[in-house]
């Protein structure tokens, strides 16, 4: 992790900041690969004096031997400084990657230890681009500017060295040269910034546009609508095409400063040599060296100058990135363990308020999404929580699997409170079953294990335990076999291998593979048939059995398999007590619930009515990351 | 006509020409941006003159600098290399903006394969969305950048050429054992230039696979959360990003490689004419006459080997961008098409024209067959004002059945029939006022709820609000803080998942078609609205083929298709 190398320079936001924790961690190689510079520096240099002796033997009519001598040289050298040059370019280009690969797990793992408030207001789409894109800009500025900036100030810096020992008078002038240069370059590091940075937003603008539309194609085809799409897109394109517009004024601005800037070296070398060898104190040998020294570095800022715009968007790109390292919303790790055994679950008059109340359009719930909940959850039982949307069943989960810290009061799994559990044994033994299921681009072991390192055996056994064994079976590569995972949302249900059913299925597999003491299971509303329920049913029953879970449910048969019932309104318990005695009490809401609700439907009409606005989404996860 | 017809092929066949013809379209910027490039690279033919005129100067007579002939010629050094500067800033502007424009151009193409609603235009949505996606930011640069690859090689081929005059002046064997060497290179570049295809492909595909891991990392970054999993998926990021590295270090030392080594090896080529030229008199001009225009002709070669490179760029990314596309025909190239665009600024595209109403008598799926779907030989019928349910279980086809009949899947066999006669272009046909589609994860857009609902077609408010007041969604509508014009956010974040799902009915009914097609509303709609909701459709004369195995639907339908499924 080399977070902290950066985290400290946060508000000094650039890239070369950035690049520099980069280079700090990896000392060993930068060395090496200075010293390949050192060498790759030295041949074009050696090659202007070799030329500048050459024009002084022309001068002195020297025999033709001698001067085809001196060329040779100079072609030697110049095919010597090509193979380095080979070198150079292999060993920054991976040196590059290298560095910034690092970057990209820490930006990775940093997105993914981040708790709900984070995803809340960022699309994967855009996270990707963080990670993805706006590191790639990185890479490209290490390998195309930091590489030849560095090559190019150790040009210039050997070229006056040089000539303050073979003609030091030439000296002076060329360090002025050459400062006058860098302070050109320097001096308009930033100055493309701000339209850099809109052509940044107009094309991010575009992708958007493109990516929703994308997503959305068959609907959009469906409904004959793809002109609007394209409208769409077409009015973010213009608005990126002005942008260009704007950012290549500004960039060729700062090009031609540079360029006169060299140019005044020229001039200044031309106009002194000629003045000291009309004073008779040098030849024209080493008027043409001091000119030819500009042009070393000429040649190469040149090239540099076309890349400024990727350091200009380097400095947007690294900005963005040491923004997002910045923000951290985690509810954070303790340190203690769990005891061993089945665990118990207790909330102590416990207050959850969000802060964060714009997460639905134009409504505020600044009321408390849970308040004075005293609960115990005795170890091993089932509890079935029920009551309307927005009446704080989520809330109760998310507080149980710590994505969201108590604003006052406490929770307690085993007896220890949440908030100083250790995070990795928290996650070991408190297992969340979503209602919406994501699949990944993978084999079918990878999605049950998620990528955590579980015997194929005991996959086949949890896929088995939860029904999915005989669909196994016919897969033709087994636990090998690649699921057409539905990233970005395209494709529906009968495109992906699994059909909606089957994947909760296989959610159930990955906590069932984990063998957890604690299961939370945000069960799915819809879309599942009667079989496919029975099926669901038996795979919960099978993984809660000796276990404590708490089930959001919103099925009356989900409610048949719990021991216990807790009934929430408004995000007060109003109920709670064995299944048994509630439904034998006439009174009790769930005796209610059971004698109004729809004998021909299988929902909980009455219990949990569709989404009314203003009201928090029933996913344990938000809406956000759903496809 | 036959010639005709060969000749057009071969049109779309040379790269060059297709993308002419994108630029065209907007076409003064790049031609201003492309007439300014090519002078700036004869241009430095002057100073490179006035250079040498000076050495000449001091070289004849030492004592130069106290002549005002001398300053003449550094002053007018200095004056061509100014003019330069500014020249191109102003040409290279236009260039820019040119190209960009003509690379917008070629991605709504891409848009349109995507979009389109059958027809010639129409391409599957195969390409998953993160990927499609990289190919629409990537792809069509690579395209247009051919073009550039063009001006660059021109601009370099004209002053190659005034090189060759003037060395071959001094002497023409220096001259020709200076630039043939170049172009060996050159040529030694497109020897080896197969090799850029393979890598830039390899870069691209990786690429794609780590853009696509992240994306679905980051979906499902609770997921991975509550189950602790983290450093295990991050572990599986890292052998992706180990393949797209080393891919992309070989594309890159192919690329940046090739350009710094042909800049070094100028030298070679500068050392051997100076050996060749010292067999008879030199002097100093001609030495840095030798030395600045060598320098600036290896531009040549290279630009040759970036055309051979440019154009290998272009058939890997026309290709990847070709399969979002239509196939190109004789008389329609789909990477060339010239849409309206409303570029900022301009006035918005007038409103698409709607197909004409055919009123529904009754429509026929006659033994419908997907069998990689689960589909094989359903046949039924719904008559006018009916309501049709199809149910099953998971996994039976539901949704793969009500696809098909929109023209969403492909079919084996069987076919569908409007009063009778059987539809040929199924996704063509089954657009509003015909047939509108709701999916059952719908998907919204970053635009205002009334955009949502109209998607670019004139609808005024009071029949936005009334489709809205049918799906359910008229209190949700009151409590939106600007009511049909409040932004609904980056795919409709800001609106719960029933919410949405009840914004995209709204956004089928509005067009009151004949037929409706609903792939189950039950999550979005408690049954009194779903039942009163029957009732409203069918008065208004709709007819509905939806999806469900909702008890109360059921015992409303018309008629019931149970599919039988797997078990």
């Amino acid at each position: 992790m080399i977070v902290g190398h950066y985290r400290q320079r946060v508000n000094a936001a650039a890239p070369w900041k950035l690049v520099l924790g980069l280079l700090r961690h990896q000392r060993g190689a930068v060395a090496g690969y200075g010293a390949l510079l050192g060498a790759a520096t030295a041949l074009p240099l050696a090659g202007a004096l070799i030329l500048a002796r050459f024009v002084n033997l022309v001068v002195a009519a020297a025999p033709a031997r001698e001067l085809i001598a001196y060329a040779a040289a100079y072609a030697a050298v110049g095919a010597g400084s090509a193979a380095l040059t080979v070198v150079v370019t292999w060993r920054t280009t991976s040196l590059a990657w290298r560095l910034t690969d690092e970057l990209r797990r820490d930006l990775a793992l940093h997105v993914l230890e981040a708790d709900l408030a984070f995803h809340r207001d960022r699309t994967p789409g855009e996270l990707v681009t963080r990670v993805d894109a706006d590191v790639t800009a990185m890479t490209q500025f290490l390998s195309r500017v930091v590489a030849r900036v560095l090559a190019i100030a150790l040009l210039g810096i050997g070229a006056v060295l040089v000539l303050a020992v073979v003609e030091w008078r030439l000296a002076p002038p060329l360090a002025l040269g050459l400062t006058l240069v860098a302070t050109a370059t320097w001096s308009q590091r930033n100055s493309a910034m701000t339209t850099t940075v809109e052509e940044r937003t107009a094309e991010a603008g575009v992708m958007s546009v493109a990516e929703q539309y994308l997503a959305g194609g068959d609907e959009v085809a469906a409904l004959g609508a793809g002109a609007h799409g394209i409208a769409r897109l077409a009015h973010y394109s213009g608005a990126l095409v002005d942008a260009v517009g704007r950012r290549v004024r500004i960039q060729m601005r700062v090009q031609g400063s540079i360029r006169l800037a060299v140019i005044m070296a020229e001039v200044l070398m031309l106009a002194t040599g000629a003045l000291l060898l009309a004073g008779g104190s040098i030849g024209v040998g080493a008027v043409f060296l001091g000119f030819r020294f500009v042009l070393v570095v000429r040649q190469p800022l040149e090239g540099l100058t076309w890349r400024l715009q990727e350091a200009q968007g380097a400095t947007g790109a690294a900005r963005r990135v040491l923004d997002l390292l910045d923000e951290w919303h985690a509810v954070p790790s303790g340190t203690r363990r769990l005891p061993a055994g089945p665990l118990d679950i207790e909330f102590e008059d416990t207050l959850l308020v969000y802060d964060d109340t714009e997460d639905t359009a134009g409504t505020d719930h600044a009321a408390a999404a849970l308040s004075g909940l005293t609960l115990h959850l005795r170890a091993g039982r089932t509890v079935g929580v029920v009551g309307r949307t927005g009446s704080g069943k989520t809330s109760l989960a998310r507080l149980v699997l710590r994505l969201v810290a108590p604003s006052a009061g406490r929770v307690r799994i085993g007896g220890i409170d949440v908030a100083e559990l250790d995070e990795a044994d928290l996650r070991r033994r408190v297992v969340a079953v979503p209602q919406d299921v994501q699949l990944f681009p993978g084999t079918i072991a990878d999605n049950v294990s998620l990528f955590q390192p579980f015997g194929d055996e005991e996959i086949r056994a949890a896929l088995e335990a939860v029904g999915l064994g005989r669909w196994l079976a016919e897969r033709p590569n087994g636990l090998g076999t690649v699921l057409a995972a539905d990233h970005g949302g395209r494709g529906t249900a009968d495109d992906a291998a699994l059909s909606a059913g089957q994947a909760q299925l296989l959610a159930l597999a990955r906590a069932m593979v984990r063998r957890p003491d604690v299961v939370v299971l945000d069960e799915a509303t819809s879309r599942v048939d009667p079989a496919t329920q029975a099926a669901i049913a038996d795979a919960t029953d099978r993984l809660v059995c000796d276990r404590t879970a708490i089930i959001i449910a919103h099925r009356l048969e989900t409610l048949e398999a719990c021991d216990d019932i807790a009934v929430l309104a408004d995000g007060r318990l109003v109920e709670f007590g064995p299944r048994n005695e509630l439904a034998a009490t006439p009174d009790s809401r769930y005796a209610r619930l059971l004698a109004t609700s729809d004998a021909t439907t299988n929902d909980l009409a009455g219990v949990d009515a569709p989404d009314t606005p203003g009201t928090d989404t029933s996913a344990l996860t938000d809406r956000v990351v759903q496809p | 006509m036959n010639h005709d017809r060969s000749a057009r092929r071969r049109r779309n066949a040379v790269p060059e020409f297709r993308m002419a013809r994108v630029v065209n379209f907007r076409g003064r910027p790049y031609w201003i941006g492309t007439v300014a490039w090519v002078v700036y690279f004869i241009m430095p033919l002057l100073p490179g003159w006035l250079i040498a005129r000076l050495f000449d100067q001091l070289e004849a007579d030492p004592e130069a600098a106290h002549h005002g002939r001398f300053w003449l010629l550094l002053g007018a050094l200095l004056a061509s290399e100014a003019v330069m500067v500014v020249f191109i800033r102003w040409g290279h502007t236009h260039y820019m903006q040119g190209l960009n424009a003509a690379v917008s151009s070629v991605r709504a193409n891409a848009l349109g394969g995507q979009l389109a609603s059958g027809g010639r235009e129409a391409a599957g949505r195969r390409v998953p969305t993160g990927d499609a996606l990289t190919r629409l930011r990537d792809d069509p640069l690579d395209m247009v950048n051919l073009l550039d690859n063009w001006t660059d090689l021109c601009g370099s081929l004209i002053f190659g050429i005034g090189v060759a005059y003037v060395l071959a002046r001094i002497d023409p064997w220096a001259a020709l054992v200076g630039i043939v060497p170049m172009f060996l290179i050159g040529a030694a570049n497109t020897r080896v230039g197969h090799l850029a295809r393979r890598y830039r492909q390899r870069a691209r595909v990786a690429t794609s696979a780590t853009g696509g891991f992240l994306n679905a990392l980051f979906t499902a970054s609770l997921t991975v959360k509550l189950a602790g999993a983290q450093h295990d998926a991050v572990a599986r990021l890292d052998q992706l990003n180990a393949e797209r590295s080393s891919a992309m270090v070989a594309d890159q030392l192919w690329e940046d490689g090739m350009w710094s080594v042909n800049g070094t090896l100028t030298d070679v080529s500068v050392g051997l004419s100076l050996m060749t030229a010292a067999r008879g008199r030199l002097d100093a001009g001609q030495v840095t006459l030798f030395a600045s225009y060598l320098f600036n002709l290896v531009w040549l070669p290279q630009r040759l080997g970036g055309l051979i490179v440019g154009r290998r760029r272009y058939d890997v990314s026309a290709g990847r961008l070709g399969e979002l596309m239509a196939t190109p025909t004789d008389r329609f190239d789909p990477v060339t098409e010239h849409r309206p665009m409303p570029l900022l600024g301009g006035p918005p595209c007038a409103a698409p024209a709607s197909p004409a109403r055919v009123p529904l008598h009754q429509l026929e799926v006659v033994s419908l067959s997907a069998s990689s779907r689960g589909l094989h030989g359903v046949s039924f019928a719904v008559g006018r004002g009916e309501l049709v349910v199809v149910s099953g279980p998971i996994g039976s086809g539901k949704t793969s059945l009500l696809r098909a009949v929109v023209g969403l899947t492909d079919l084996d066999g069987g076919e569908i029939r409007w009063n009778g006669r059987t539809v040929l272009d199924r996704a063509a046909f089954f657009v509003p006022p015909q047939a509108a589609y709701v999916a059952q994860v719908p998907h919204l857009f970053a635009e205002s709820l009334a955009d949502n609902l109209a998607l670019g077609r004139a609808f005024d408010d009071d029949a936005l609000v009334a489709a809205l007041t049918l799906a359910a969604f008229d209190e949700d509508l009151a409590s939106l803080p600007a009511g049909l014009y409040t932004p609904i956010g980056t795919r409709g974040v800001r609106l719960s998942g029933g919410q949405a799902q009840r914004v995209a009915a709204a956004r089928a009914f509005v067009h009151r078609p004949e037929l409706l097609v609903l792939d189950d509303l039950a999550s979005a709609l408690d049954v009194e609205t779903e039942l009163a909701l029957w009732d409203r459709l069918g008065a208004a004369g709709c007819t509905i083929l939806t999806a469900t195995n909702r008890a109360a639907t059921i015992s409303r339908a018309d008629r019931v298709i149970a599919l039988g499924g797997l078990r």
